[in-house]
């Protein structure tokens, strides 16, 4: 990936507000990058993505809450750019323990996660 | 009293006097003050700032309104998925105790869902964390508001972790021989999961290691049966469930057994967080 000109921690504090407010977010998948799902599936388990976000990219809770990232909203090379500087209690993730091409493939595979249903047809929703 | 600028009132009386800049402390219980304080204030309010305070009421009333429905929102991803999402348990849990005079008095760290998802009116509703986010406070600390809640007829829940529930699971015995309903689901991610989380985050900042933080971190090989655990100290145990749609029936069975005034347990397989 292409991130040179980057200016990364600016990049990752605008994407940080970015996620903060981005609750619902309508699919990107047009705009989903071609990479390896199977690859970003495994990785996203192994490294430990799931562990604060869910292993269907609902979100959670860390030291705050933790976005979902089902039908993530940030372009690949914002994404890898965020994981490089990462804020607060977010691992930061560098090259060395994780490849551009590895964290597009896990891009990849939060862009194939399905995102939020129609809560009208889930009873035990509709009775909060 | 009123005229102060401020007032500090907390039943905890180690916290008296530390921190806050008040002109006030009172050593008290919130419960039993604060309708009488609230009266007291409320006749203090002339129609200007009442206006404005009425008007602020609608804003934050309609924020609050949105957070929920972006909560159930939230909720509806992964409401399949096994493990079973820690939102769907609550949703779940939620959907069968509202209408009953219900007390939720403990959560496993970090488990937000409930305050994102339920309508909190009553003081008793929530009873707080460990101050220290002390692993092993939750079993223990549920079941002494579950007596505290006991001769007032309130449905007692609570959602534990399974490793803080490794600490103390003796409470059980004590909830079998005192009679004390209390429905206590085990919020089970097979972990110690927030040291796995800050091992996992020093790992990644050091470059190294980071898929070994499940060392020492885990509770796998062989998993616990916290059901069998349960039905060792005489207490009603079911699980581990991992079926989502094996989950409201198991709620079901569970909170009728509370409700008949015995304690129940209720493994569930979640997702961490």
């Amino acid at each position: 990936m292409m991130i040179g000109s980057v200016k990364r921690l600016a990049a990752a504090t605008a994407i940080a507000a970015a996620i903060a407010i981005g609750g619902a977010v309508a699919s990107r998948a047009e705009d989903a990058p071609a990479g390896d799902l199977v690859n970003g599936k495994r990785l996203y388990l192994a490294d430990g993505c799931f562990e604060c976000h869910g292993r269907a990219g609902q979100g959670g809770r860390f030291n705050y809450l933790t976005p979902a990232l089902a039908q993530i909203a940030l372009p690949v090379e914002s994404f890898i750019a965020f994981l490089r500087e990462a804020p607060n209690d977010m691992p930061s993730f560098s090259a060395d323990v994780l490849s551009d091409k590895d964290a597009a493939d896990i891009h990849a595979y939060l862009s194939s996660l399905p995102g939020p249903k129609a809560a009208k047809d889930i009873p035990p929703i509709l009775n909060q | 009293m009123l005229g102060t600028r401020g007032l500090y009132m907390k039943a905890n009386y180690q916290d008296l006097g530390r921190y806050q800049d008040v002109d006030l402390d009172i050593s008290g219980d919130a419960e039993a003050s604060l309708p009488i304080l609230i009266e007291q204030v409320k006749r203090g309010i002339d129609e200007g700032r009442k206006a404005a305070f009425d008007a602020r009421g609608k804003k934050l009333a309609a924020a609050k309104l949105a957070t929920v429905e972006q909560a159930k929102l939230d909720a509806t991803i992964g409401w399949d998925a096994s493990p079973i999402t820690t939102a769907r348990l609550c949703a779940e849990l939620y959907s069968q105790i509202k209408d009953e005079d219900w007390s939720l008095v403990g959560t496993s760290i970090g488990l937000a869902r409930p305050h994102r998802l339920w309508n909190f009116t009553k003081p008793y509703q929530w009873n707080g964390l460990a101050g220290g986010g002390g692993v092993g406070y939750t079993l223990p600390a549920s079941l002494g508001a579950a007596l505290a809640n006991k001769r007032h007829g309130r449905l007692t829940v609570a959602i534990g972790g399974d490793g803080d529930f490794m600490f103390v699971p003796s409470t059980l015995w004590t909830a079998a021989h005192h009679q004390i309903p209390m429905l206590y689901i085990v919020h089970n991610n097979r972990a110690y999961h927030q040291e796995y989380m800050y091992l996992q985050a020093m790992a990644a900042r050091l470059g190294r290691g980071i898929t070994n933080a499940d060392i020492g971190t885990t509770i796998k090989d062989p998993l616990v049966d916290y059901a069998t655990v349960a039905k060792g100290f005489g207490v009603y145990g079911e699980g581990p469930v991992s079926d989502p749609n094996a989950l409201a029936p198991a709620l079901k069975r569970a909170i009728a057994m509370v409700k008949s005034g015995q304690p129940a347990l209720l493994d569930v397989v979640m997702d961490q967080r």
